[in-house]
């Protein structure tokens, strides 16, 4: 696992193993599962990362979906797609857990610090100069299934171009931790969404709300 | 060379347009987080625009705490120093 410049977020061996066990069951359902629409996904990606416009390409989902994203992730790690997003996650124990499936996956992580309030603000700092593609959990901490007004100005701050990303299984389990999280099952139906992406440098509505309802949308339609 | 008071009042603008408060709510030594839920993120675009809006560059590295106008204030301050 990559983690942030920081150089935080070093994970305990129980976390590791979690998350492996995370990482091996998310690509067992990569085998078993139909997975609908991962080559769209794949090719977003993959014109995000040709651009040449120097912006950032920022990736947002709900929490909920993120198990059924690795399950696509583990489709598009197949091409190297995934493997050229930086995954933003908290060094929390939910965060670095999903930081470390993430690499189980071939994918990279960029570990946000936590308890430390100015670590995580020049993280934040290192992440709006970038001119990469990331990838974030708009809700990570609650509430869930809304998109903070400071989280929304800070992606329009960086000139991102912000496009919302859902995926669903159908059947699955909800498994409710802090947050209702899908689980698929070998048999799922597990499809991508892709949202309409936002250019919140030529778009001065309110970010977070027109963000929040793109990622409602996508929901919406879900399997 | 802008004084504190002048820091101040920056701050206190860019801290009322991102936690849409009053000017008027925002005390020396109240605990921005508590009264006024300022968030991590939230503290890092007040940051950012203060930097863009003074030309400074804010070191954190000696930072232990972000939570008051005063902390604010004595950070910001450091940098126009320093610049």
């Amino acid at each position: 696992m990559r983690d942030g410049a920081t150089g935080v977020g070093s994970s305990s061996r129980i976390v590791r193993g979690l998350a492996r066990a995370v990482g091996a069951y998310a690509s067992y359902l990569g085998r078993r599962c139909e997975v609908e629409n991962a080559d769209a996904l794949s090719a977003v990606i993959e014109t995000s990362i040709k651009d040449e416009s120097r912006r950032p390409f920022v990736f947002c989902y709900f929490i909920a979906d993120v198990m059924p994203l690795m399950v696509v992730a583990s489709r598009l790690n197949r091409d190297g797609a995934a493997g050229r997003v930086r995954w933003v996650c908290d060094d929390t124990l939910g965060g670095a857990l999903t930081a470390e499936a993430i690499a189980s996956l071939g994918g990279s992580a960029f570990l946000l610090p936590w308890a430390s309030r100015i670590r995580r603000i020049d993280a934040l700092r290192m992440l709006r100069r970038s001119v990469g593609v990331w990838g974030v959990a708009v809700d990570g901490h609650g509430p869930y299934g809304h998109v903070s007004p400071a989280l929304g100005r800070f992606l329009a701050e960086t000139g991102a171009v912000v496009i919302p990303i859902g995926a669903s299984a159908s059947p699955r389990l909800t498994v409710t931790l802090r947050a209702a999280l899908q689980v698929p099952l070998p048999w799922s139906l597990v499809a991508s969404r892709i949202g309409v992406p936002l250019d919140f440098s030529v778009e001065a509505r309110d970010c977070a709300s027109v963000l929040e309802k793109r990622l409602a949308d996508l929901t919406s339609s879900h399997v | 060379m802008i004084s504190e008071s002048g820091i101040a009042g920056r701050i206190v603008r860019h801290l009322a347009i991102e936690l849409k408060v009053d000017e008027a709510d925002v005390v020396l030594a109240g605990s921005l987080r508590a009264d006024l839920q300022m968030d991590s993120v939230a503290a890092a675009n007040i940051l950012f625009a203060l930097e863009e809006d003074l030309g400074v560059e804010i070191d954190l590295g000696e930072v232990v705490s972000l939570d008051t106008l005063a902390d604010f204030v004595g950070v910001v301050a450091a940098a126009v120093g320093d610049a």
